[in-house]
Protein backbone atom coordinates (compact mmCIF):
# COMPACT_ATOMS: atom_id res chain seq x y z
CA UNK A 1 0.00 0.00 0.00
CA UNK A 2 2.23 2.80 1.11
CA UNK A 3 4.89 1.26 -1.78
CA UNK A 4 2.83 3.72 -4.33
CA UNK A 5 3.07 6.84 -2.26
CA UNK A 6 6.85 8.18 -2.14
CA UNK A 7 6.37 10.99 0.17
CA UNK A 8 3.29 10.70 2.99
CA UNK A 9 2.86 13.31 5.47
CA UNK A 10 0.95 12.99 8.58
CA UNK A 11 -0.05 16.56 10.49
CA UNK A 12 3.47 17.27 9.92
CA UNK A 13 4.28 21.08 11.84
CA UNK A 14 6.81 23.07 11.92
CA UNK A 15 6.77 26.09 14.71
CA UNK A 16 9.92 28.58 14.84
CA UNK A 17 10.80 29.41 18.61
CA UNK A 18 12.77 32.63 18.90
CA UNK A 19 13.29 34.07 22.16
CA UNK A 20 9.38 33.84 23.63
CA UNK A 21 8.35 34.06 19.97
CA UNK A 22 6.87 31.44 18.55
CA UNK A 23 5.66 31.35 14.62
CA UNK A 24 3.81 28.59 13.12
CA UNK A 25 5.48 27.89 9.51
CA UNK A 26 3.84 24.63 8.17
CA UNK A 27 0.37 23.57 10.29
CA UNK A 28 -0.39 20.34 10.06
CA UNK A 29 0.55 19.18 6.20
CA UNK A 30 -1.05 15.83 4.76
CA UNK A 31 -0.07 15.11 1.79
CA UNK A 32 0.61 12.14 -0.37
CA UNK A 33 2.77 11.99 -3.22
CA UNK A 34 2.37 9.08 -5.40
CA UNK A 35 5.08 7.13 -7.57
CA UNK A 36 5.79 8.40 -10.82
CA UNK A 37 4.12 11.79 -10.80
CA UNK A 38 5.93 15.27 -10.86
CA UNK A 39 4.12 16.56 -8.18
CA UNK A 40 4.30 21.10 -7.91
CA UNK A 41 4.09 22.56 -4.44
CA UNK A 42 2.65 25.90 -5.49
CA UNK A 43 3.17 28.81 -2.89
CA UNK A 44 4.25 32.47 -2.71
CA UNK A 45 7.12 33.43 -0.80
CA UNK A 46 7.27 32.49 2.87
CA UNK A 47 4.55 30.29 2.23
CA UNK A 48 6.53 27.39 3.77
CA UNK A 49 7.18 25.61 0.88
CA UNK A 50 11.34 25.33 1.74
CA UNK A 51 10.03 24.28 5.40
CA UNK A 52 8.33 21.81 3.77
CA UNK A 53 11.23 20.20 2.30
CA UNK A 54 13.90 20.72 5.11
CA UNK A 55 11.74 19.09 7.12
CA UNK A 56 11.50 16.15 4.81
CA UNK A 57 15.26 15.97 4.31
CA UNK A 58 15.64 15.73 8.25
CA UNK A 59 17.89 19.24 8.25
CA UNK A 60 15.08 20.78 10.83
CA UNK A 61 12.91 18.64 12.69
CA UNK A 62 8.96 18.97 13.00
CA UNK A 63 6.97 20.21 16.16
CA UNK A 64 4.36 18.06 15.46
CA UNK A 65 3.32 14.94 13.02
CA UNK A 66 5.26 12.61 11.07
CA UNK A 67 6.54 11.34 7.41
CA UNK A 68 8.04 8.85 5.75
CA UNK A 69 9.64 8.67 2.05
CA UNK A 70 9.94 5.36 0.16
CA UNK A 71 8.38 3.84 2.98
CA UNK A 72 10.78 5.05 5.55
CA UNK A 73 10.61 7.71 8.76
CA UNK A 74 12.47 10.54 7.56
CA UNK A 75 13.96 10.85 10.79
CA UNK A 76 14.84 7.50 11.65
CA UNK A 77 15.92 6.47 8.54
CA UNK A 78 17.15 9.61 7.27
CA UNK A 79 20.58 7.63 6.18
CA UNK A 80 18.53 5.35 3.57
CA UNK A 81 16.29 7.69 2.09
CA UNK A 82 19.39 10.54 1.05
CA UNK A 83 21.04 7.46 -0.65
CA UNK A 84 17.95 6.85 -2.98
CA UNK A 85 17.04 10.94 -3.75
CA UNK A 86 18.12 13.91 -4.95
CA UNK A 87 17.48 17.65 -3.48
CA UNK A 88 18.56 20.49 -5.26
CA UNK A 89 18.13 23.75 -2.49
CA UNK A 90 16.70 26.49 -3.38
CA UNK A 91 19.82 28.54 -2.31
CA UNK A 92 22.71 26.49 -3.16
CA UNK A 93 25.48 27.05 -1.77
CA UNK A 94 28.92 24.96 -1.94
CA UNK A 95 32.62 25.28 -1.18
CA UNK A 96 33.69 28.33 -3.22
CA UNK A 97 37.31 27.80 -3.81
CA UNK A 98 36.60 24.01 -5.47
CA UNK A 99 36.32 23.62 -8.88
CA UNK A 100 32.70 21.87 -9.99
CA UNK A 101 34.18 18.24 -10.73
CA UNK A 102 35.98 18.50 -7.37
CA UNK A 103 32.48 19.00 -5.67
CA UNK A 104 30.36 16.38 -7.90
CA UNK A 105 33.68 13.84 -6.79
CA UNK A 106 33.29 14.97 -3.78
CA UNK A 107 29.71 14.34 -3.39
CA UNK A 108 29.32 11.31 -5.37
CA UNK A 109 31.81 9.24 -3.06
CA UNK A 110 29.50 9.89 -0.14
CA UNK A 111 27.10 8.66 -2.11
CA UNK A 112 29.29 5.38 -3.35
CA UNK A 113 29.85 4.62 -7.29
CA UNK A 114 32.01 7.66 -8.69
CA UNK A 115 32.51 6.31 -11.97
CA UNK A 116 28.63 5.73 -12.89
CA UNK A 117 27.89 8.96 -11.30
CA UNK A 118 31.04 10.84 -13.07
CA UNK A 119 30.01 9.54 -16.33
CA UNK A 120 26.09 10.53 -15.73
CA UNK A 121 27.46 14.13 -14.33
CA UNK A 122 29.30 14.25 -17.72
CA UNK A 123 26.15 13.62 -19.35
CA UNK A 124 24.09 16.00 -17.41
CA UNK A 125 26.65 18.68 -17.76
CA UNK A 126 26.62 18.38 -22.11
CA UNK A 127 23.12 18.23 -22.10
CA UNK A 128 22.87 21.80 -19.80
CA UNK A 129 25.69 23.01 -21.70
CA UNK A 130 27.35 23.23 -18.25
CA UNK A 131 31.26 23.79 -18.05
CA UNK A 132 32.79 21.80 -15.16
CA UNK A 133 36.34 23.14 -14.82
CA UNK A 134 35.55 26.18 -13.07
CA UNK A 135 35.77 27.30 -9.76
CA UNK A 136 32.31 27.97 -7.51
CA UNK A 137 32.63 31.34 -7.47
CA UNK A 138 32.92 32.17 -10.73
CA UNK A 139 29.77 30.45 -11.52
CA UNK A 140 27.02 32.70 -12.45
CA UNK A 141 23.04 32.33 -10.52
CA UNK A 142 21.95 30.10 -13.79
CA UNK A 143 24.96 27.70 -13.72
CA UNK A 144 25.16 27.50 -9.62
CA UNK A 145 21.60 26.10 -10.43
CA UNK A 146 22.62 23.87 -13.54
CA UNK A 147 25.64 22.13 -11.29
CA UNK A 148 22.92 21.81 -7.95
CA UNK A 149 20.87 19.82 -10.57
CA UNK A 150 23.50 17.62 -11.94
CA UNK A 151 24.62 16.81 -8.16
CA UNK A 152 20.92 15.95 -7.43
CA UNK A 153 20.02 13.73 -10.27
CA UNK A 154 23.50 12.35 -11.43
CA UNK A 155 22.91 9.13 -9.14
CA UNK A 156 19.53 8.66 -10.79
CA UNK A 157 17.63 8.69 -7.60
CA UNK A 158 14.26 7.80 -7.29
CA UNK A 159 12.75 10.80 -5.93
CA UNK A 160 13.69 14.23 -6.76
CA UNK A 161 13.32 16.81 -4.23
CA UNK A 162 13.87 20.57 -5.80
CA UNK A 163 12.98 24.01 -4.33
CA UNK A 164 12.06 26.51 -6.68
CA UNK A 165 14.64 24.36 -9.70
CA UNK A 166 14.25 26.77 -12.21
CA UNK A 167 14.99 30.11 -11.11
CA UNK A 168 17.86 31.95 -12.44
CA UNK A 169 17.92 29.53 -15.95
CA UNK A 170 17.26 31.03 -19.03
CA UNK A 171 14.06 30.14 -21.32
CA UNK A 172 16.03 27.45 -23.07
CA UNK A 173 17.23 25.59 -20.13
CA UNK A 174 13.62 25.89 -18.38
CA UNK A 175 12.79 23.92 -21.51
CA UNK A 176 15.69 21.52 -21.18
CA UNK A 177 14.77 21.37 -17.63
CA UNK A 178 11.41 20.38 -18.41
CA UNK A 179 12.29 17.60 -20.44
CA UNK A 180 14.59 16.39 -18.39
CA UNK A 181 11.56 15.99 -15.53
CA UNK A 182 9.67 14.48 -18.18
CA UNK A 183 12.28 11.57 -18.86
CA UNK A 184 12.35 10.70 -15.17
CA UNK A 185 8.69 10.58 -14.83
CA UNK A 186 8.50 8.04 -17.79
CA UNK A 187 10.96 6.11 -16.02
CA UNK A 188 8.61 6.13 -13.35
CA UNK A 189 11.07 8.10 -10.57
CA UNK A 190 8.83 10.81 -8.76
CA UNK A 191 9.57 14.45 -8.64
CA UNK A 192 8.50 16.79 -5.99
CA UNK A 193 9.27 20.72 -7.07
CA UNK A 194 8.05 23.29 -4.79
CA UNK A 195 7.41 26.92 -6.94
CA UNK A 196 6.17 30.02 -7.26
CA UNK A 197 6.00 30.16 -10.72
CA UNK A 198 2.47 29.09 -12.21
CA UNK A 199 2.93 28.90 -15.57
CA UNK A 200 5.99 26.42 -14.52
CA UNK A 201 3.86 24.05 -12.80
CA UNK A 202 0.89 24.15 -15.26
CA UNK A 203 3.40 22.80 -17.71
CA UNK A 204 5.15 20.18 -16.34
CA UNK A 205 3.27 18.80 -13.04
CA UNK A 206 0.82 16.14 -13.04
CA UNK A 207 -0.62 17.74 -9.47
CA UNK A 208 -0.19 20.27 -7.79
CA UNK A 209 -0.83 21.62 -4.22
CA UNK A 210 -1.27 25.53 -2.83
CA UNK A 211 0.22 26.34 0.13
CA UNK A 212 -0.35 29.00 1.56
CA UNK A 213 0.77 30.52 5.40
CA UNK A 214 1.77 27.20 5.89
CA UNK A 215 -1.58 25.82 5.31
CA UNK A 216 -2.29 23.15 2.40
CA UNK A 217 -5.11 24.96 0.91
CA UNK A 218 -5.68 22.59 -2.00
CA UNK A 219 -4.34 19.39 -4.39
CA UNK A 220 -5.42 18.99 -7.63
CA UNK A 221 -4.91 17.38 -10.74
CA UNK A 222 -3.50 20.07 -13.15
CA UNK A 223 -5.41 18.12 -16.16
CA UNK A 224 -8.70 18.70 -14.09
CA UNK A 225 -8.35 22.33 -13.58
CA UNK A 226 -7.25 23.32 -16.85
CA UNK A 227 -10.56 21.26 -18.30
CA UNK A 228 -12.25 24.12 -16.79
CA UNK A 229 -12.39 26.41 -19.39
CA UNK A 230 -13.45 30.43 -19.01
CA UNK A 231 -11.79 33.44 -20.29
CA UNK A 232 -12.17 37.09 -19.40
CA UNK A 233 -13.06 39.16 -22.47
CA UNK A 234 -12.25 42.72 -22.05
CA UNK A 235 -14.19 45.24 -24.85
CA UNK A 236 -13.25 48.64 -25.47
CA UNK A 237 -16.09 50.50 -27.06
CA UNK A 238 -15.70 53.90 -28.97
CA UNK A 239 -18.96 55.15 -26.93
CA UNK A 240 -19.88 54.45 -23.54
CA UNK A 241 -21.32 51.52 -22.73
CA UNK A 242 -24.70 51.32 -22.89
CA UNK A 243 -26.33 50.45 -19.60
CA UNK A 244 -29.06 48.54 -21.28
CA UNK A 245 -26.59 45.49 -21.87
CA UNK A 246 -25.93 44.52 -18.68
CA UNK A 247 -28.83 42.95 -18.04
CA UNK A 248 -28.99 40.64 -20.98
CA UNK A 249 -25.59 39.75 -20.65
CA UNK A 250 -25.93 38.64 -17.19
CA UNK A 251 -28.67 36.56 -18.49
CA UNK A 252 -26.41 34.61 -20.35
CA UNK A 253 -25.63 31.04 -18.92
CA UNK A 254 -21.70 31.05 -17.91
CA UNK A 255 -21.12 34.81 -17.77
CA UNK A 256 -20.33 35.95 -14.49
CA UNK A 257 -17.96 39.34 -13.14
CA UNK A 258 -19.50 41.73 -15.24
CA UNK A 259 -17.90 45.24 -14.81
CA UNK A 260 -18.14 48.07 -16.97
CA UNK A 261 -15.97 51.31 -16.76
CA UNK A 262 -17.44 54.13 -19.28
CA UNK A 263 -15.87 52.55 -22.65
CA UNK A 264 -14.68 49.00 -21.73
CA UNK A 265 -16.65 45.84 -20.39
CA UNK A 266 -14.98 43.11 -19.17
CA UNK A 267 -16.98 39.75 -18.86
CA UNK A 268 -16.05 36.28 -17.88
CA UNK A 269 -17.08 34.01 -20.02
CA UNK A 270 -17.56 30.17 -19.91
CA UNK A 271 -19.23 28.39 -22.74
CA UNK A 272 -19.83 30.09 -26.31
CA UNK A 273 -18.59 33.68 -27.56
CA UNK A 274 -21.98 34.10 -29.60
CA UNK A 275 -24.36 35.03 -26.95
CA UNK A 276 -22.29 38.07 -25.75
CA UNK A 277 -21.47 39.19 -29.62
CA UNK A 278 -24.57 39.52 -30.53
CA UNK A 279 -25.58 41.52 -27.67
CA UNK A 280 -22.91 43.81 -28.09
CA UNK A 281 -23.09 44.42 -31.57
CA UNK A 282 -24.63 47.22 -32.05
CA UNK A 283 -22.26 48.89 -30.45
CA UNK A 284 -18.60 50.17 -32.10
CA UNK A 285 -16.18 47.98 -30.76
CA UNK A 286 -12.49 49.42 -30.88
CA UNK A 287 -10.88 46.74 -29.26
CA UNK A 288 -11.36 42.95 -27.80
CA UNK A 289 -9.06 40.75 -25.80
CA UNK A 290 -9.31 36.88 -24.70
CA UNK A 291 -7.59 36.74 -21.89
CA UNK A 292 -7.19 32.96 -21.01
CA UNK A 293 -7.03 32.12 -17.28
CA UNK A 294 -4.43 31.10 -15.07
CA UNK A 295 -4.03 28.48 -12.58
CA UNK A 296 -4.54 30.65 -10.08
CA UNK A 297 -7.77 32.04 -11.79
CA UNK A 298 -8.64 28.57 -11.75
CA UNK A 299 -8.00 27.36 -8.65
CA UNK A 300 -9.97 30.93 -7.38
CA UNK A 301 -12.83 29.74 -9.35
CA UNK A 302 -12.65 25.99 -7.91
CA UNK A 303 -12.42 26.82 -4.48
CA UNK A 304 -13.49 30.28 -4.03
CA UNK A 305 -11.51 32.61 -1.90
CA UNK A 306 -9.15 30.96 0.59
CA UNK A 307 -11.44 28.11 0.71
CA UNK A 308 -9.72 25.58 2.61
CA UNK A 309 -10.24 22.18 0.71
CA UNK A 310 -8.17 19.09 -0.21
CA UNK A 311 -9.84 17.16 -2.99
CA UNK A 312 -8.34 14.65 -5.26
CA UNK A 313 -10.96 13.59 -6.76
CA UNK A 314 -14.77 15.61 -6.13
CA UNK A 315 -15.99 17.92 -8.93
CA UNK A 316 -16.80 20.73 -7.47
CA UNK A 317 -19.98 23.16 -8.87
CA UNK A 318 -18.15 25.90 -10.89
CA UNK A 319 -20.21 28.86 -8.93
CA UNK A 320 -19.72 32.46 -9.32
CA UNK A 321 -16.13 32.95 -10.72
CA UNK A 322 -14.25 35.25 -8.70
CA UNK A 323 -12.14 37.96 -10.76
CA UNK A 324 -8.45 37.33 -9.44
CA UNK A 325 -7.67 40.09 -7.79
CA UNK A 326 -5.80 37.89 -4.97
CA UNK A 327 -2.40 37.38 -6.10
CA UNK A 328 -0.97 33.43 -5.20
CA UNK A 329 2.01 34.94 -6.70
CA UNK A 330 4.47 37.78 -5.47
CA UNK B 1 31.48 6.31 2.67
CA UNK B 2 33.84 5.55 5.42
CA UNK B 3 36.99 8.25 5.44
CA UNK B 4 35.77 10.26 2.30
CA UNK B 5 34.99 12.95 4.34
CA UNK B 6 38.03 12.80 6.50
CA UNK B 7 40.08 12.61 3.21
CA UNK B 8 38.41 15.35 1.63
CA UNK B 9 39.26 17.58 4.56
CA UNK B 10 42.77 16.78 4.19
CA UNK B 11 42.81 17.64 0.72
CA UNK B 12 41.78 20.89 1.04
CA UNK B 13 43.35 21.49 4.15
CA UNK B 14 46.42 20.30 4.68
CA UNK B 15 48.20 23.52 3.23
CA UNK B 16 47.24 24.99 6.23
CA UNK B 17 49.96 22.66 7.73
CA UNK B 18 52.72 24.84 6.15
CA UNK B 19 50.94 28.29 6.82
CA UNK B 20 50.68 27.42 10.21
CA UNK B 21 53.58 25.41 10.94
CA UNK B 22 56.27 26.59 8.08
CA UNK B 23 55.64 29.63 9.67
CA UNK B 24 56.42 28.60 13.28
CA UNK B 25 59.32 26.61 11.84
CA UNK B 26 60.74 29.89 10.45
CA UNK B 27 59.90 32.18 13.63
CA UNK B 28 62.12 29.42 15.78
CA UNK B 29 64.80 29.36 13.29
CA UNK B 30 64.94 33.19 13.80
CA UNK B 31 65.21 33.38 17.72
CA UNK B 32 67.67 30.44 17.37
CA UNK B 33 69.64 32.54 15.39
CA UNK B 34 70.28 34.92 17.60
CA UNK B 35 71.39 32.56 20.44
CA UNK B 36 75.00 33.23 18.90
CA UNK B 37 76.03 33.07 22.45
CA UNK B 38 74.97 31.49 26.20
CA UNK B 39 75.46 34.76 27.62
CA UNK B 40 72.21 35.90 25.57
CA UNK B 41 69.48 33.52 27.63
CA UNK B 42 71.58 33.93 31.29
CA UNK B 43 70.69 37.68 30.07
CA UNK B 44 67.37 37.89 29.03
CA UNK B 45 66.84 35.41 32.75
CA UNK B 46 68.61 38.06 34.32
CA UNK B 47 66.57 40.73 32.90
CA UNK B 48 63.24 39.03 33.00
CA UNK B 49 63.50 38.02 36.91
CA UNK B 50 63.21 42.25 37.49
CA UNK B 51 59.54 42.06 35.89
CA UNK B 52 56.48 40.88 38.22
CA UNK B 53 55.53 36.95 37.98
CA UNK B 54 52.37 38.00 36.45
CA UNK B 55 53.74 39.51 33.85
CA UNK B 56 55.75 36.75 32.95
CA UNK B 57 53.10 34.14 33.44
CA UNK B 58 51.32 36.32 30.72
CA UNK B 59 54.04 34.89 28.16
CA UNK B 60 53.94 31.78 29.69
CA UNK B 61 56.65 31.74 32.13
CA UNK B 62 55.98 30.63 35.28
CA UNK B 63 59.98 31.22 36.38
CA UNK B 64 62.82 33.25 34.83
CA UNK B 65 65.60 31.13 35.43
CA UNK B 66 63.72 28.22 33.44
CA UNK B 67 65.24 30.22 30.27
CA UNK B 68 68.72 31.05 31.48
CA UNK B 69 70.17 27.47 29.31
CA UNK B 70 69.79 27.40 25.77
CA UNK B 71 67.44 24.90 25.86
CA UNK B 72 65.21 26.70 28.06
CA UNK B 73 65.62 29.94 26.24
CA UNK B 74 64.59 28.20 22.77
CA UNK B 75 61.43 26.65 24.17
CA UNK B 76 60.18 29.57 26.01
CA UNK B 77 60.62 31.64 22.89
CA UNK B 78 59.32 28.90 20.31
CA UNK B 79 56.93 27.43 22.06
CA UNK B 80 55.44 30.41 23.34
CA UNK B 81 54.38 31.58 20.05
CA UNK B 82 53.78 27.71 18.89
CA UNK B 83 50.54 27.74 21.83
CA UNK B 84 49.51 30.86 20.86
CA UNK B 85 49.47 30.07 17.21
CA UNK B 86 48.17 26.28 18.00
CA UNK B 87 45.61 28.03 20.58
CA UNK B 88 44.23 30.40 17.41
CA UNK B 89 44.42 27.52 14.92
CA UNK B 90 42.45 25.48 17.51
CA UNK B 91 39.56 27.90 17.04
CA UNK B 92 39.99 28.10 13.34
CA UNK B 93 39.79 24.86 12.53
CA UNK B 94 36.59 23.95 15.62
CA UNK B 95 34.64 26.56 13.22
CA UNK B 96 35.55 24.66 9.61
CA UNK B 97 34.43 21.39 11.15
CA UNK B 98 30.47 22.63 11.11
CA UNK B 99 29.76 26.21 11.64
CA UNK B 100 31.59 27.56 8.55
CA UNK B 101 29.51 25.32 6.29
CA UNK B 102 26.18 25.95 8.76
CA UNK B 103 26.78 29.51 7.86
CA UNK B 104 27.14 29.59 4.14
CA UNK B 105 24.45 26.94 3.72
CA UNK B 106 26.36 24.38 2.68
CA UNK B 107 25.23 22.13 5.15
CA UNK B 108 22.01 21.37 3.51
CA UNK B 109 23.72 19.39 0.70
CA UNK B 110 26.08 18.12 2.70
CA UNK B 111 23.55 16.69 4.63
CA UNK B 112 20.82 15.43 2.20
CA UNK B 113 24.03 13.16 1.25
CA UNK B 114 23.76 9.79 2.74
CA UNK B 115 26.23 10.47 5.83
CA UNK B 116 25.40 10.19 9.51
CA UNK B 117 25.57 14.04 11.01
CA UNK B 118 28.35 12.24 13.47
CA UNK B 119 30.44 11.14 11.06
CA UNK B 120 30.82 14.66 9.52
CA UNK B 121 31.91 15.50 12.85
CA UNK B 122 34.16 12.75 13.52
CA UNK B 123 35.85 12.71 10.64
CA UNK B 124 36.50 16.32 10.17
CA UNK B 125 38.07 16.46 13.50
CA UNK B 126 39.95 13.61 12.64
CA UNK B 127 41.03 15.36 9.87
CA UNK B 128 42.20 18.35 12.12
CA UNK B 129 43.77 16.84 15.08
CA UNK B 130 45.77 15.34 12.33
CA UNK B 131 46.83 18.78 10.88
CA UNK B 132 47.52 20.16 14.36
CA UNK B 133 49.74 17.42 15.21
CA UNK B 134 51.47 18.01 11.98
CA UNK B 135 51.97 21.61 13.12
CA UNK B 136 53.25 20.93 16.67
CA UNK B 137 55.77 18.41 14.75
CA UNK B 138 56.97 20.90 12.13
CA UNK B 139 57.76 23.63 14.70
CA UNK B 140 60.19 20.96 15.70
CA UNK B 141 61.33 20.56 12.29
CA UNK B 142 62.09 24.42 12.81
CA UNK B 143 63.62 23.86 16.20
CA UNK B 144 66.11 21.02 14.55
CA UNK B 145 67.27 22.96 12.07
CA UNK B 146 67.76 26.00 14.18
CA UNK B 147 70.63 24.40 15.86
CA UNK B 148 72.59 24.46 13.10
CA UNK B 149 72.36 28.40 12.95
CA UNK B 150 73.69 28.29 16.92
CA UNK B 151 77.56 28.29 18.06
CA UNK B 152 78.99 24.96 18.42
CA UNK B 153 80.04 25.24 21.72
CA UNK B 154 76.18 26.08 22.90
CA UNK B 155 74.38 22.79 23.58
CA UNK B 156 70.77 22.02 23.09
CA UNK B 157 68.78 18.53 24.33
CA UNK B 158 66.76 18.20 21.18
CA UNK B 159 64.82 15.41 23.22
CA UNK B 160 63.86 18.26 25.55
CA UNK B 161 62.62 20.19 22.80
CA UNK B 162 60.55 17.28 21.26
CA UNK B 163 58.97 16.74 24.43
CA UNK B 164 57.80 20.83 24.07
CA UNK B 165 56.60 19.97 20.86
CA UNK B 166 54.57 17.30 21.78
CA UNK B 167 53.02 19.19 24.69
CA UNK B 168 51.50 21.79 22.55
CA UNK B 169 49.11 18.91 21.17
CA UNK B 170 46.81 18.12 23.68
CA UNK B 171 46.18 21.86 25.27
CA UNK B 172 44.92 22.78 21.76
CA UNK B 173 43.00 19.76 20.92
CA UNK B 174 40.97 20.79 24.10
CA UNK B 175 40.89 24.17 22.35
CA UNK B 176 39.42 22.75 19.32
CA UNK B 177 37.24 20.53 20.68
CA UNK B 178 35.77 22.89 22.81
CA UNK B 179 35.03 25.21 19.89
CA UNK B 180 33.52 22.34 18.11
CA UNK B 181 31.41 21.93 20.95
CA UNK B 182 30.22 25.59 20.82
CA UNK B 183 29.28 25.12 16.86
CA UNK B 184 27.01 21.92 17.90
CA UNK B 185 25.44 23.61 20.50
CA UNK B 186 24.67 27.22 18.70
CA UNK B 187 23.63 27.17 14.95
CA UNK B 188 24.93 30.84 15.02
CA UNK B 189 28.25 31.30 13.99
CA UNK B 190 29.00 34.57 15.40
CA UNK B 191 27.95 32.67 18.56
CA UNK B 192 29.96 29.97 18.32
CA UNK B 193 33.14 32.17 17.75
CA UNK B 194 32.74 34.77 20.43
CA UNK B 195 31.92 31.63 22.60
CA UNK B 196 35.20 29.61 21.80
CA UNK B 197 37.31 32.89 21.66
CA UNK B 198 35.95 33.84 25.24
CA UNK B 199 37.03 30.56 26.89
CA UNK B 200 40.77 30.86 25.01
CA UNK B 201 41.20 34.40 26.19
CA UNK B 202 39.31 33.87 29.46
CA UNK B 203 41.44 30.35 30.62
CA UNK B 204 44.75 32.89 29.48
CA UNK B 205 43.63 35.38 31.90
CA UNK B 206 42.53 33.22 34.01
CA UNK B 207 45.49 31.06 34.58
CA UNK B 208 47.72 34.26 34.67
CA UNK B 209 45.72 35.31 37.93
CA UNK B 210 45.53 31.94 39.38
CA UNK B 211 49.92 32.28 39.47
CA UNK B 212 50.10 35.73 41.63
CA UNK B 213 47.11 34.65 43.86
CA UNK B 214 47.71 32.25 47.12
CA UNK B 215 47.52 28.76 46.76
CA UNK B 216 44.03 29.17 49.23
CA UNK B 217 42.30 31.56 47.80
CA UNK B 218 38.92 31.03 44.97
CA UNK B 219 41.19 32.43 41.94
CA UNK B 220 43.80 29.83 42.27
CA UNK B 221 40.43 26.86 42.67
CA UNK B 222 39.44 28.48 39.18
CA UNK B 223 43.01 28.81 37.87
CA UNK B 224 42.45 24.87 37.84
CA UNK B 225 39.73 25.06 35.19
CA UNK B 226 42.45 26.90 32.38
CA UNK B 227 43.40 25.28 29.72
CA UNK B 228 46.36 26.42 29.47
CA UNK B 229 47.50 25.68 33.05
CA UNK B 230 47.75 22.53 31.94
CA UNK B 231 50.04 23.60 28.33
CA UNK B 232 52.57 23.61 31.29
CA UNK B 233 55.83 24.50 28.42
CA UNK B 234 58.33 25.13 30.88
CA UNK B 235 57.85 22.83 33.54
CA UNK B 236 58.27 20.28 30.26
CA UNK B 237 61.60 21.22 29.59
CA UNK B 238 62.57 21.28 33.18
CA UNK B 239 60.52 17.57 34.45
CA UNK B 240 59.51 16.33 31.20
CA UNK B 241 55.98 14.91 30.35
CA UNK B 242 53.05 15.88 32.59
CA UNK B 243 50.91 12.33 31.56
CA UNK B 244 48.12 12.94 34.05
CA UNK B 245 47.72 16.40 32.18
CA UNK B 246 48.10 15.33 29.09
CA UNK B 247 45.70 12.31 29.61
CA UNK B 248 43.06 14.73 30.95
CA UNK B 249 43.29 17.14 28.31
CA UNK B 250 42.67 14.04 26.15
CA UNK B 251 39.96 12.43 27.66
CA UNK B 252 38.49 16.19 27.74
CA UNK B 253 38.67 16.80 24.09
CA UNK B 254 37.14 13.37 23.35
CA UNK B 255 34.65 14.04 25.66
CA UNK B 256 34.12 17.24 24.29
CA UNK B 257 33.45 15.82 20.83
CA UNK B 258 31.74 13.02 22.12
CA UNK B 259 29.05 15.88 23.25
CA UNK B 260 28.66 17.61 19.95
CA UNK B 261 27.92 14.61 18.00
CA UNK B 262 24.79 14.23 20.34
CA UNK B 263 23.67 17.91 20.18
CA UNK B 264 24.62 18.61 16.71
CA UNK B 265 22.55 15.52 15.86
CA UNK B 266 19.53 17.06 17.94
CA UNK B 267 19.02 20.59 16.69
CA UNK B 268 17.64 22.11 13.38
CA UNK B 269 20.40 23.04 11.07
CA UNK B 270 20.35 26.81 10.00
N1 LIG C 1 14.93 29.49 10.84
C1 LIG C 1 13.80 30.22 10.84
N2 LIG C 1 13.39 30.86 11.96
C2 LIG C 1 12.26 31.58 11.97
N3 LIG C 1 11.45 31.72 10.91
C3 LIG C 1 11.79 31.12 9.77
C4 LIG C 1 12.98 30.33 9.67
N4 LIG C 1 13.06 29.84 8.42
C5 LIG C 1 11.97 30.30 7.77
N5 LIG C 1 11.21 31.06 8.58
C6 LIG C 1 9.93 31.70 8.21
O1 LIG C 1 9.05 30.70 7.83
C7 LIG C 1 8.21 31.14 6.77
C8 LIG C 1 8.26 30.16 5.64
O2 LIG C 1 9.51 30.21 5.05
P1 LIG C 1 9.93 29.26 3.85
O3 LIG C 1 9.62 27.87 4.21
O4 LIG C 1 11.33 29.59 3.50
O5 LIG C 1 8.93 29.77 2.71
P2 LIG C 1 9.00 29.54 1.12
O6 LIG C 1 10.06 28.57 0.81
O7 LIG C 1 7.63 29.05 0.77
O8 LIG C 1 9.26 30.88 0.51
C9 LIG C 1 8.69 32.52 6.41
O9 LIG C 1 7.81 33.45 6.99
C10 LIG C 1 10.05 32.61 7.02
O10 LIG C 1 10.32 33.92 7.40
MG1 LIG D 1 11.73 28.86 -0.39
Amino acid sequence: MSNQQVIQTQALSKVYKSGKKETLVLDNLTLDIHKGEIFGYLGPNGAGKTTTIRLLLDLIRPTGGSATILGKDIRADSVEIHRRIGFLPGELALWKNRTATQVINYIASVRGGVQQQMKEATTLADRLKFDMTKKVRDYSSGNKRKLGLILAMMHNPELLILDEPTGGLDPLMQQIFHEMMLEVRAQGRTVFLSSHVLSEVQAICDRVGILRDGALKAVEDVATLTHVKFRTVEMTFRDAVPQAWLPQIEAIEGASDIETDTHTLTVTLMGDFDPLMRIVSEGYLKNLRVHEPTLEEIFLAYYGNGAVVQSQSSQKPLSGFHRASHKIVK
Amino acid sequence: MVGITFIEQLKHSWRQILYWGGGLALLVMFVMSIMQDVAVPQQYAEMLEQFPPAMLNAYGLSDAAAIATPDGFVSFAALTYGTIALAIFAVVAGLSVTANDEDAGIMNVLLALPIPRWRIIVERTAAYALIMVAIAMLEFVGMFFGTFLIPDDITIDLSKLFLGSLNLIPGSLTLFAATIFFASIFSRKIIATGSATALVLGSYILNILAEVVTEDSFGYFLGRFSVWKYFGTQSVVLNGLNYTNIIGLLLLAIGLVAISTIAFERRDIA
